[in-house]
C-alpha cells in the first residue's frame, strides 16, 4: 500500500511539475494599441448579438427596432443580462472567446475589462469625441487608446428637502460653508441629521472623491502612470469628509443596502444627500408622487476649486472575437447620434452622453433635469486606470475609518497613497 | 475448481473491463467538471495570474509560494482568518447545543404537532438569505425589535450592525437560527436508534433524567454528533453569504471572512491570490475535519 500511496504522489508531481513547466511568461512588447479597420456608411447587415443589463435590458430592444427599419439586412438581439453577474459573464465569454458582438459596460468597470485584452479599440473617426460631456469622454481612453462609446450618463446632485429648507428660511448652498449651515439648519426644522454619506460600503469613493475634486486635487499623473493622492488639496477633500461627521451633520453609521436612505429621506429624519437620477423613481416608490413636490434639487455645493460631481452612466463597447464586428460598430454609431440619444431618454428616463441631445424639447422642459444638465458640465469619473476597482476598495475602506473616526485625514491619505503605489496603475 | 487459474484471470479482467465501462460516464464528467477545475485552481496559486492573461492563461509566471506568503502579510486576510475561526469556534458549538435539545424535546416531549414543528424549525433553511437578510438588517436596528426586546429586560442593546464588535455576534445569532435545522433533523434521527430500553434500565437503577442523558445518550450519540460536526465545519467555515448581504464584510472589516476576502480578490482580478486564499481555507476545512474524527471517535 505504501508503495502503492508513493507511485501516485511521484506521478502527481511529475504531472504539477509538467503543467506548470508549460507555463511563463512571454516578455510583452507593449507596443501602441492599434484601432482596427474603419467602418463604412453603408447598411449593416448580418446579425448582431447585443448584451445588455438591468432595465437598458429590457427596453433596449424596443429602440433597436428602429435601426432595424434602417437597415434591414440586420437583426439585432438583446440579451438581457443582470448586473449582478455580467461582470463574471463577460470575462467568462473574453476568456473562452465566444463573446457576443457588443455590450454594454459600466463605465467604471471599463478599465478592467480593458486589462482582460477582450475589446475592440474604437475604429477611427466614428464617432465624434467632442460631441459627448468631458467626464464621459475621458472614461473611454484607457491606455493611451478609446475602448467604449459614452451610451448613457449620470452625475450626482444634492437632493434636500424643499419644505423643510423653505421653513427654516434657507436655500440651496453653493459652497462649503454654505452647506454647513444649510445641513445645520435643516436639523432645526427636525431632520436627525442633516446630510447623508456613505461611510464604507462598496462604492463609498464615488462620494468621497469629489470632495477631493472640489479642493483641486489631481489623483493620478498626467500619464496616467502613478498615484498622487498625497497632496493638500486630496488632504483637504479629505478632511471636509470627515467634518461631515465630527461637526455632526451626518450619522457616521451611513447605509449600506440601495433603497435605505429614501424611506429615512421621506420620514424626515435625513435633510439631504447626494445621489443619482434614479432617486426620482426610489422616491415616488418610498414617499408617493405627491412626495416628489417636497424634493428640491440643487448643484452639489463648489469647495475651493469646483463644484465637480462624480459621473457615471455605461459604454457601448464591442469584442475583439466579435462574428459581426462591422455590423455591431455601425449599431454603436447609430446610438451615439443625437436623435436616438433623445428616443432613448424618452424610451428609458436615461441621461444622454451626447451634449446637443439635451436641446431637444423632451430634455429642455424638465427643471429637474436642468440641474443634473448643470451638473454634468463639470463632472469627473475615477481614474482611467486598470487597477480602479482595487485602488477604489482601497479608498472605501480607509474613508470608512475616517469616517468612523478610528483614522485621521493624513494616516489614511498616506495608507491611501502607499498602498495605490504597491498596486500601481497598471500601465 | 474446474476452471483454470489463466481463465479465471481472463475472465475477472473483463469483469474489471466492464465495471469502468460503466464507471466511465460519470468519471468522464468528474474528471472534466470536478477535478480539473480543482487542479487548475490550485495551479493558478501558484502563478501571478490576474484578470489581463485571461485570454492567455498559460502565459504566466510561476511564483512558488509567493502568493501565500502575500496573503499572510496582507492585514485584511489575517483579519479574515481570525473572523472565521471566530465565527467557526463559537457557532458550531451554539449551533449543535441548540439542535440537540431541540432534537431531544422533539423526540420525547412534544407529542402532538411533531410534523408542524418539524416543518417550522425547517423552514428558516430554506428560505432565500435576502429574504432573510432584509428582515432581520431591519430587526438589528439601534431602534429595531432586538433592542426593543432588550429595553424590556432593561439592557441598553448595541448597534449590532454598526458596531465592529457586536456585528460578529449578530451574524452568528443568525446563522445559527438559520442552520439548526439540518443538525437538528440529523440529531433526531440518532436519539431514535437509541433504543428505549437503556433509558428504562437506567430510570429503574434510579438515575435522573440528565445523568440518563449525559452517560447514555451522549455517549451513544458520538457517531452523529461527529457527522453534525463535519458538517457544520465545512458549512461555517466557508460562511460568506451573511457578511456579503448584511454587512458587505464591515464593520471596518470585522466581518470579512476568508470566502469574503476571495470574493474581493476575484474581483479585484487578482486570480492567484484569490485560488491561494480558497485553498488556505480547503487547508483550514481539512485540518479541523482531522481534528474532529479524533475527537469524536467512537471508543467501543
Amino acid at each position: 500500500m505504501a508503495r502503492k500511496t508513493g507511485l501516485a504522489a511521484l506521478a502527481g508531481g511529475v504531472l504539477v511539475a509538467l503543467a506548470l513547466t508549460g507555463c511563463g511568461r512571454a516578455d510583452s512588447t507593449g507596443g501602441d494599441v492599434k484601432a482596427g479597420a474603419a467602418i463604412d456608411d453603408s447598411p449593416a447587415i448580418g446579425t448582431i448579438n447585443v448584451w445588455a443589463m438591468g432595465t437598458e435590458g429590457e427596453l433596449l430592444p424596443d429602440l433597436v427596432a428602429e435601426f432595424e427599419e434602417q437597415n434591414p439586412d440586420a437583426d439585432v438581439k438583446v440579451t438581457a443580462v443582470p448586473w449582478q453577474d455580467y461582470a463574471k459573464k463577460i470575462e467568462t465569454a473574453v476568456a473562452s472567446g465566444s463573446t457576443p458582438d457588443a455590450t454594454m459596460i459600466g463605465s467604471s468597470d471599463l478599465a478592467s475589462f480593458v486589462a482582460g485584452g477582450g475589446l475592440d479599440p474604437v475604429p477611427d473617426e466614428l464617432v465624434d469625441d467632442s460631441s459627448f460631456f468631458a467626464g464621459a469622454q475621458s472614461s473611454t481612453e484607457i491606455d493611451g487608446a478609446t475602448y467604449a462609446v459614452p451610451w448613457y450618463v449620470e452625475t450626482r446632485v444634492l437632493f434636500y428637502r424643499a419644505d423643510l429648507a423653505k421653513a427654516a428660511g434657507v436655500a440651496a448652498p453653493t459652497t462649503w460653508d454654505e452647506f454647513d449651515e444649510f445641513a445645520k439648519a435643516l436639523q432645526g426644522e427636525g431632520a436627525e441629521w442633516g446630510f447623508s454619506s456613505a461611510t464604507g460600503a462598496p462604492y463609498t469613493w464615488q462620494g468621497v472623491l469629489p470632495y477631493m475634486w472640489q479642493a483641486g486635487a489631481q489623483l493620478t499623473d498626467d500619464g496616467l502612470k502613478d498615484f498622487t493622492f498625497d497632496t493638500p488639496e486630496a488632504l483637504e477633500g479629505l478632511e471636509r469628509y470627515q467634518s461631515l461627521f465630527t461637526s455632526g451633520v451626518a450619522s457616521q453609521n451611513g447605509p449600506v443596502n440601495l433603497g435605505e436612505i429614501e424611506p429615512q429621506f421621506v420620514s424626515g429624519e435625513v435633510g439631504s444627500f447626494i445621489s443619482g437620477p434614479w432617486e426620482m423613481g426610489l422616491l415616488t416608490q418610498a414617499g408617493g408622487e405627491d412626495f416628489l413636490a417636497n424634493v428640491g434639487l440643487a448643484p452639489i455645493p463648489a469647495g475651493p476649486d469646483a463644484n465637480t460631481s462624480y459621473i457615471g452612466g455605461s459604454h457601448f463597447s464591442v469584442f475583439k472575437d466579435a462574428k459581426n464586428r462591422d455590423g455591431a460598430w455601425k449599431l454603436v454609431r447609430w446610438l451615439s447620434d443625437a436623435g436616438t440619444q433623445e428616443a432613448w431618454f424618452e424610451l428609458s428616463g436615461d441621461l444622454p452622453a451626447v451634449q446637443s441631445a439635451w436641446e431637444g424639447d423632451a430634455l429642455a422642459s424638465d427643471p429637474n433635469l436642468a440641474v443634473f444638465g448643470e451638473q454634468l458640465q463639470n463632472a469627473q469619473n475615477a481614474p482611467a486606470v486598470t487597477s480602479w476597482t482595487q485602488v477604489g476598495a482601497l479608498v472605501d475602506s480607509e474613508a470608512e475609518k475616517v469616517a468612523k473616526g478610528v483614522s485621521t485625514p493624513e494616516d489614511a491619505l498616506a495608507a491611501i497613497q502607499s498602498a495605490a503605489e504597491k498596486i500601481g496603475t497598471g500601465e | 475448481m474446474t476452471r483454470s487459474p489463466h481463465r479465471r484471470d481472463r475472465a475477472r479482467a473483463r469483469r474489471t473491463l466492464i465495471a469502468w465501462l460503466f464507471c466511465s460516464p460519470f468519471l468522464f464528467f468528474f474528471l472534466l467538471f470536478g477535478l480539473w477545475p480543482v487542479l487548475a485552481s490550485l495551479l493558478m496559486s501558484f502563478t501571478d495570474i490576474t484578470s489581463r492573461d485571461l485570454r492567455t492563461p498559460f502565459n504566466v509566471g510561476f511564483v512558488g509560494l509567493q502568493n501565500y506568503l502575500t496573503l499572510f502579510s496582507d492585514d485584511t486576510f489575517v483579519r479574515s482568518v481570525l473572523n472565521t475561526l471566530y465565527f467557526v469556534v463559537v457557532g458550531i458549538p451554539l449551533t449543535m447545543i441548540v439542535s440537540l435539545a431541540i432534537a431531544v424535546a422533539l423526540n420525547s416531549g412534544i407529542t402532538r404537532l411533531k410534523a408542524v414543528f418539524r416543518v417550522g424549525y425547517f423552514a428558516p433553511v430554506v428560505t432565500s438569505i435576502i429574504a432573510i437578510a432584509v428582515v432581520w438588517r431591519y430587526m438589528y436596528q439601534d431602534d429595531g425589535l432586538f433592542n426593543a426586546a432588550l429595553a424590556v429586560l432593561g439592557i441598553d442593546g448595541p448597534d449590532w450592525l454598526n458596531d465592529p464588535a457586536w456585528a460578529m455576534p449578530a451574524l452568528i445569532i443568525m446563522a445559527v437560527w438559520r442552520n439548526f435545522g439540518i443538525p437538528m433533523v440529523i440529531f433526531l434521527a440518532g436519539l431514535q436508534a437509541i433504543p428505549t430500553e437503556l433509558h428504562e434500565a437506567a430510570s429503574v437503577d434510579g438515575a435522573g433524567k440528565w445523568r440518563s442523558f449525559r452517560s447514555i445518550t451522549l455517549p451513544l450519540l458520538r457517531p452523529t454528533t461527529l457527522v453534525v460536526a463535519v458538517l457544520l465545519s465545512i458549512a461555517y467555515l466557508q460562511f460568506f453569504e451573511e457578511p456579503f448581504v448584511m454587512t458587505g464584510g464591515g464593520p471596518l472589516d470585522s466581518t470579512t471572512s476568508i470566502g469574503y476576502y476571495a470574493y474581493d480578490q476575484f474581483g479585484f482580478g487578482l486570480y492567484g491570490i484569490a485560488s491561494a486564499a480558497s485553498y488556505v481555507l480547503v487547508l483550514v476545512i481539512a485540518l479541523l475535519s482531522f481534528l474532529q474524527f479524533r475527537l469524536f471517535r467512537s471508543r467501543s
